[in-house]
Formats: structure tokens, sequence, C-alpha cells
């Protein structure tokens, strides 16, 4: 079967590219496409978002520094902080964190 | 109804499951402003002014300073605020190089974004947005804008009962080659993985290294280089932390689900 769909490249690049770095789009693979974004403050307990999308879908958080609210890191915090984590099921994701910690979660449609 | 949507190679367009679909003009998507190299000489810092008003996401891979494979980040290996992207000079001692996509998404403010500088090519605004007026919050695609594809998904998974990292030491650890399965890209990719928890039916996102219980210190997680992915033991990396428990014991199966991305890292 020949090619079909969209496809763009970056600049000076030939469109027949087969270089996956050499891609703006190309339909025959999904973009990261976003369901969700939560921006909130851990509570006492887990922190829990509900979806309903039926599959575990792929997520990324970032957390604010408490120490310093200006700066934000991916995934985890350095080791001097308690430890946080994500759980994704069927139809939550759970983030396990700290008090008073401000968090962002963007949960995709794209499936984990 | 207006706007564009396409199903990816062998999907359907029909039907609402949103995995069929590579581009839905009423779904928004990640999009990259910078692609940073970052190469450490062990005495200075890394500061990248991203020249944005506001707090953009990030997501960044460092490769180890002892062996040739790359990891994803998090633990604080670096962070970002609405001026810079900074590498601490703690985080040189782990790693030799680093790359890192700097996004327009925003993380401090919802509604925050710039125009995309217009060039030519193909532009899509989310439903209701006039393309005219746009901010990159708002822009589906552009193709002046690079974005993220997931371009190949795999699997890799080894027995707990394998993993015998040794006891201790960075050579030790370091030699330990894990399970690893070809990944056949001609490039080192960027990814995202995630550990499937058997007993509990969820996954935890790499980089949050699964614990090995009997081995105090050290983790699993998931790892690229230019011909495989694998799944490692070793000590913590860096600033890295463990998962919030351990979840595997002695024969069960760890499985790491691993989506490898259209962005190199080398």
């Amino acid at each position: 079967m020949s090619d079909y769909g969209i496809k763009s490249v970056k600049p000076e690049v030939n469109i027949k590219s087969k270089y996956p770095p050499d891609w703006n789009l190309n339909t025959k693979y999904p973009l990261l496409k976003i369901f969700s974004i939560t921006r909130d403050t851990f509570g006492a307990t887990d922190y829990t978002i509900t979806h309903d999308l039926g599959y575990r879908p792929l997520t990324m958080v970032w957390f604010e520094d408490p120490y310093d609210e200006d700066n934000y890191f991916f995934g985890t915090y350095p080791a001097d902080f308690p430890i946080l984590g994500q759980r994704i099921t069927n139809t939550q994701v759970i983030l396990s964190g700290v008090e008073n910690y401000n968090f962002i979660c963007y949960i995709f449609y794209d499936e984990m | 109804m207006q706007g564009i949507k396409a199903a990816k190679e062998y999907a359907t367009i029909k039907g609402t499951d949103k995995r069929n679909i590579a581009i839905d003009s009423r779904i928004n998507t990640l999009k990259t402003k910078d692609e940073l190299v970052l190469a450490y000489d062990d005495s200075t810092a890394i500061t990248f002014p991203h020249g944005l008003e506001y707090v953009p996401g990030y997501l960044s891979f460092y490769k180890n300073s002892f062996a040739n494979y790359w990891i994803f980040s998090g633990g604080g290996a670096d962070y970002i605020n609405n001026t810079n992207f900074i590498s601490p000079i703690d985080t040189m001692s782990f790693y030799s190089k680093g790359k890192v996509f700097v996004l327009f998404d925003p993380l401090d403010v919802p509604t925050k974004g710039i125009k995309p500088p217009k060039k030519f090519g193909l532009s899509v605004s989310q439903d209701k947005t006039d393309i005219k007026n746009a901010l990159s919050t708002n822009i589906l695609f552009d193709s002046n804008l690079e974005h993220f594809m997931i371009v190949k998904e795999m699997e890799v998974s080894c027995t707990y009962s394998d993993i015998t990292p040794g006891d201790g030491g960075y050579e030790l650890n370091y030699s330990f080659e894990g399970t690893k399965v070809a990944h056949g890209l001609d490039y080192t990719p960027a990814f995202i993985a995630s550990f499937l928890c058997q007993d509990y039916e969820y996954y935890i996102l790499n980089p949050y290294y699964v614990e090995v219980p009997t081995e105090a210190g050290k983790s699993i997680f998931v790892c690229v280089d230019s011909t495989y992915v694998w799944i490692k033991v070793n000590i913590y990396f860096g600033n890295s932390f463990v998962s919030p428990e351990s979840i595997y014991t002695d024969g069960d199966t760890i499985t790491a689900k691993v989506r490898l991305l259209n962005k190199e890292l080398e």
C-alpha cells in the first residue's frame, strides 16, 4: 500500500524523508494528544484524577519547588524532598505527594 | 463541525477511540519551542534563557557518564522557571550529555502562550480559535513548529529473579546489561516509559525508578541507546528517586511499556 495521510517535515528536508526526527507531522503516527490538564495542590492524602478512558493513559507531571515557587521540576523531586510518585489505572491517575505541594498533571489520550 | 482529523496507520477514522487518531483539530498537542544539547565539562551549571514570559513544560534526557545509554530525567536533575531552564552543577558528575525539549505548553498559567513566527506551511488552531490570532496554547498543529509523535510502541520485560546487579559500586552495576530489545530505529530516540505493576494493575511512570527490595539503594529503570531499549538495574542516578513502594518479588515478571518518539537524543 502506498503512503497516505498528511506529512510535514522540517525546513530544508525532503518530504520523502523516512527519518522520524525530520518530521513535524506524519499521520501514520499519532501526535501526543492532550486529554486533560490538572493544576492543583496536594492535600493530606493521595490526589486522584478520575478519567473515563478505559485504559491506562500516558501522563506527565511537573511539581513546583515548595522552597522556591519560581522553579518547576519534571517527575520527582530532588533527593532531600519526600518521595513523590504516580500510579496510572484504567480509571484514575493517583499522585502521591506531600501536603501543600503544587503540581501540574498532563493526561494524554495516548495509551501507556 | 470543522477542522481536520486523521487516523494513524491501519486505524479507522470512525468511532470514538482517540488512540486511533493521529491528529484531531479539537484536541491539543505538545509543541516544542527549543531543543537543547547539553555538554558537560564538570565545572559550570547550564542555564538556558527560553525567552518565554511564563513557565513552560520541558522534557529532558541524560546520557550516563560511565556507559552509553540515555535515561529519562526527573528527580530534580534540572528545573525550569519563567526565565531559564537550569541544569545544576550536581548533575554533571552523573551525566556526560543531555538533551532537553523546552515546550510552548505552559505550566504556571494555562492561558499563556506566544504567537509563533509565521513562515509558511500548514497551521491549525483549536476549535473556536481564529488561527490569525491564535497563541501557541491554542494551536494544535503548525508546520513551523515541532511536535512529539509516537513512532514505535515496545514492551521490554525480564524476570525479577534474573536481576543480579552485584553488591554495590558503579562498575559492578554498570556492567549489568539487564534485558534489551532492538528498537530498529536509525537514531537514539527520546522515549516515555512506565512499569507495569502486575499485582496492582497499574503503571508507574519512569523515571520513578522501581526499587529493588532485596538490593538496598538500587532500582530498575528503562534506558535507550542507538540500538536497544533496555531494562537496567543500578544505584539511584544522581538525585533520582524510587517509587513509593516496592512492587516486585522474586519470580515476578518486570514489564516496561516504552513509547519511542520522533525526537532524537543523538
